[in-house]
């Protein structure tokens, strides 16, 4: 169990590319804190510095209280799992397990217990002489993690574990993940591009993009309140949408906005009926109609742009329709529109 | 141009005729190369008067192995063949060791200086090293290695090839299961002994049947080095039998097979590997 | 890369002094001795050693054995790369044309002269193409063509060389054609056809421009290995006649060796390394123009 602290770190690479500015979070002990950002946001390369496979430019990254910068991967007290499993392809499972306790001089008959032992606790006692290619997706998976648990570390590292899974299977293996934080209770840092993924395992999520920390917070504080207009359209989907501030003419209710605000509504806030006397409403005419069943993806057509709504409603629409909906006032996100931060409405 | 339907488009030559052509012309072309070699091993089975006999004919009459029997008490190839052995076996343990240790630092260890030593490799291909025999013969002479195994072995162990070959093979395999045995705690040399080598085996393989065959084969070099005679290497020593003897064809016959034979064993022994090599060398350039 | 600098650099070491020792300095030296009269007499007593510049170079332009081994050489090159890829090209589109299970048989076939020795392969040869009892002018003479002197007439002979050279070569570039063969993908010929191309346009607009690089690639490798010509000559010809197939490398042989003129042998051996970096320069700017199209 150990804390890491990453602190004003900076990475440029020997090419004189910067790929993280200034990079601060925790993870708290016991935590399973999310890292997520689009591709290329530099969340790899930090998972990489913690891992002590890369080295930090500027910055200083604490595990356990300890300064780490200079310590090699193996005397960090971290385990890590891969975007690709990265199994060794000439060794068995039961090898591939066994390799980290016996490059680290563990007795032959305590790894063979504990292989069995985890290997068990994952399902793969039948597995355990096949080599990975003999496996599939999930058993790889598992065979990837039970490798990091053998390694009985303080704190797990995980890159994009499930992003070469296919759909289904992700959404087993995330809930297996989940379980595991539970029951192991080891710090957990997890990366991924996908921000639903984030949502739903992170206890909190750090939101990167372009190398620098957008914002950390729990995943409903997230959803709720995200500090820049890039991490509302980042996180929650479908993405939210942007209304410039001409569109208030759109708007009957909404607050008076000064010039250069940006609003942002997701569209899953649209309701068809007024909850409340401060609702916002929106006039609109329907352009586009998809359903999913019990619901309707529509796009509306305003007089100063369109909107994606998600609407659960039984009365048939028709395209062409004009269409009024309301958003509550707590769901109307207001951005700066030139530098993108959040400006909170002194309603809330 | 009219063409029977649902007959393979390969290479563009789809019709019936064509590959006909083709089995035939490839016929005829393995005919031409595998005729000089099969006669000449023919010739060697051959009683002296009959391989003496003008034209020798295709087939000995009487197979006789006193040609070999020659060669070997005579002309002492079985210590020639010893030479060779040690020399193209020696070559290839100390250049695999070589190029698998260094093709895999450059494409997976950082480390100062990489980018530099990757363009050495690839200048290192284009030098023609027959040309530079006189100075290294200056060299091996100064240290008193000349006659010595180690003259044959040394400068073609550092092959640039072998090289690049295990680079270009190591770039395919990621390096995240590198760093995941970095992670186990595995140290680099242990890195390099447990998952590197047993990952570069193919290759390793490929390299080292390449350079047997091409040790083994050398000419100009081990004639200089080896002026002694019972230090020479089977093409050097079949070069000097032929000097002396070039009118026994049935001694010549079987003196070249001796030292053809090995290779082509080889060759079709370990044909996937050997050719894999190839294509991997052309591949790199 | 904590902590792992130095190892990295122990990986390749064997490999830097190997080639460092093996390679580059002999290359800084062969360059050295070519400015010297390194020869029997200097060898006996080196108070007779000189630098004399560029003296062996010049000698060089006016010596009539250096430029008839620069044209044998040549030759050799200009005859038989071009043949040698023709028969690699050739064997390869039949080899892929044909049916898999045949394609291990004629492979082998066509492969076996690559790894034998040029010794044995030159001793072979030889009598194959004596004049009187030769296998090749005994089928000349049945078919009525008449039996030349390959070995001892100059033309002929440097002629015969290329072919032996040829014979031994074209296996090696056949493997590599007809691997590059199978990455075009067959879509393409699907395509053309569909548009009506026949044999003939398929083989000239889609076979052979996608294999120009593997092709211009194997140029440089039987341009630079035919560059090198020694152990044909050395068995079959010694050099003659009348020194018609003394090969650049066969004549830096005899000068270093034989008569132990090293100044002047090594300026043979820079001049060879020198022109061999000019075909490699030569074929990269030839394939950066093919990609610039």
């Amino acid at each position: 169990m150990a804390t890491v602290e990453i602190e004003h770190v900076d990475k440029v690479r020997p090419g004189g590319q910067a790929v993280l500015h200034d990079v601060s979070c925790a993870a708290r002990d016991g935590e399973l804190l999310a890292v997520v950002g689009p591709s290329g946001c530099g969340k790899s390369t930090l998972l990489r510095l913690v891992a002590g496979l890369e080295s930090v430019t500027v910055g200083v990254i604490r595990i356990g209280g300890c300064v780490v910068n200079d310590l090699p991967p193996q005397r960090r007290d971290v385990a890590m799992v891969f975007q690709s499993h990265a199994l060794y392809p000439h060794m068995t499972v039961y090898e591939n397990l066994a390799f980290g306790l016996r490059v680290r001089g563990t007795a032959r008959r305590e790894t063979d217990r504990r292989v069995r032992q985890v290997g068990a606790r994952l399902g793969l006692e039948a597995m355990l002489e096949r080599y990975p290619r003999e496996l599939s997706g999930g058993q790889r998976q598992r065979t990837a993690l039970g490798r990091a648990m053998l390694r009985d570390a303080a704190v797990f590292l995980l890159d994009e574990p499930l992003s070469s899974l296919d759909v289904p299977l992700r959404a087993e293996m995330r809930r297996e993940l989940a379980e595991l934080h539970r029951s192991l209770g080891t710090t957990m840092i997890y990366v991924t591009h996908d921000q639903s993924e984030a949502l739903s395992l992170g206890q909190r999520m750090v939101v990167l993009a372009g190398g620098r920390v957008q914002q950390i917070d729990t995943p409903v504080d997230v959803y709720r309140r995200p500090a820049n207009r890039f991490v509302a359209g980042f996180v929650g989907w479908p993405p939210m949408n942007f209304l410039r501030a001409e569109s208030l003419a759109d708007m009957v209710g909404a607050p008076a906005g000064e010039a250069g605000v940006e609003y942002g509504v997701r569209p899953e806030c649209f309701a068809a009926q007024p909850g409340g006397p401060d609702d916002v409403q929106f006039t609109g005419r329907i352009e586009r109609i998809e359903s999913q069943g019990g619901e309707w993806y529509l796009e509306l057509a305003l007089r100063c742009g369109r909107v994606l709504v998600r609407l659960r409603l039984e009365q048939a629409l028709t395209v062409g329709e004009p269409l009024r909906l309301w958003v509550r006032r707590a769901d109307l996100h207001t951005f700066d529109a030139t530098t993108g931060q959040r400006v909170e409405s002194s309603g809330r | 141009m009219p063409e029977p339907t649902g007959v393979a488009s390969d290479m563009g030559v789809p019709t019936r005729m064509a590959r006909a052509g083709a089995y035939l012309g490839l016929a005829a072309l393995a005919a031409v190369t595998l005729f000089p070699l099969l006669w000449m091993a023919s010739i060697a089975l051959m009683s002296a008067p009959q391989a003496a006999a003008g034209t020798p004919p295709l087939w000995p009459q009487h197979p006789t192995l006193a040609n070999i029997i020659n060669v070997i008490s005579q002309q002492h190839i079985g210590t020639y063949f010893f030479n060779s052995l040690v020399v193209a076996t020696a070559t290839t343990v100390l250049s695999v060791l070589v190029a698998g240790s260094a093709g895999y630092a450059l494409a997976h260890v950082g480390f100062r200086g990489r980018r530099v030593v990757s363009g050495l490799m690839v200048f290192g291909v284009l030098i023609p090293t027959q040309a530079l025999v006189l100075p290294l013969f200056e060299m091996f002479r100064e240290v008193h290695l000349v006659n010595h195994y180690a003259a044959l072995v040394l400068p073609v162990a550092a092959n640039p090839v072998g090289i690049l070959l295990v680079q270009a093979y190591m770039r395919g395999i990621p390096a995240e299961i590198l760093d995941a045995a970095r992670i186990d705690g595995a140290s680099e040399w242990r890195i390099f002994r447990s998952v590197a080598v047993p990952l570069m085996a193919p290759i390793l393989a490929a390299v080292s049947v390449l350079v047997f065959v091409v040790s083994w084969n050398e000419f100009m070099w081990p004639m200089i080095a080896m002026q002694q005679e019972n230090m020479q290497t089977l093409p050097v020593a079949l070069a000097a039998i032929d000097r002396e003897h070039y009118q026994n064809i049935g001694l010549m016959a079987a003196a070249a097979t001796i030292t053809m034979l090995p290779m082509v064993c080889v060759f079709v022994a370990s044909q996937r590997y050997y050719l894999r090599s190839v294509i991997a060398g052309s591949l790199t350039g | 890369m904590t902590g792992r600098r130095p190892s990295g650099v122990l990986f390749v070491l064997p490999a830097l002094v190997l080639l460092v020792v093996f390679v580059f300095i002999p290359l800084v030296g062969v360059l050295g001795l070519s400015l010297t009269n390194l020869d029997l007499y200097s060898l006996a007593n080196t108070a007779n050693l000189h630098a004399i510049g560029a003296e062996n170079y010049l000698h060089l332009l006016r010596d009539r054995r250096a430029w008839q081994a620069l044209a044998a050489t040549l030759a050799v090159v200009v005859v038989g790369v071009p043949a040698t890829l023709v028969l690699s090209l050739i064997s390869a589109l039949m080899i892929e044309s044909i049916a898999e299970r045949w394609r291990g048989l004629f492979r082998t076939a066509l492969f076996v002269p690559v790894v034998c020795s040029t010794v044995a392969i030159a001793i072979g040869w030889r009598y194959l193409l004596n004049t009187r009892f030769g296998l090749v002018n005994h089928l000349l003479r049945v078919l009525g063509l008449g039996a030349p002197n390959w070995l001892g007439n100059p033309h002929l002979a440097i002629i015969a060389i290329t072919i032996v050279v040829v014979w031994k070569g074209f296996g090696y570039g056949m493997i590599i054609v007809a691997a590059a063969r199978r990455e075009i993908p067959e879509e393409l010929y699907e395509a053309a056809r569909i548009e009506g191309a026949g044999v003939r346009q398929r083989l000239l607009r889609i076979t052979v421009p996608m294999l120009a690089p593997t092709l211009g690639l194997l140029a440089l490798l039987d341009v630079s290995g035919y560059w090198q010509l020694f152990a044909e000559p050395y068995v079959l010809t010694r050099g003659g006649p009348l020194g018609s197939t003394t090969s650049l490398l066969l004549l830096m042989y005899d000068r270093g060796f034989l008569w132990w003129r090293w100044g002047a042998a090594s300026a043979i051996a820079v001049v060879l390394t020198a022109m061999m970096w000019m075909f490699a320069w030569a074929q990269r700017h030839a394939r950066a123009d093919w990609r610039g199209e």
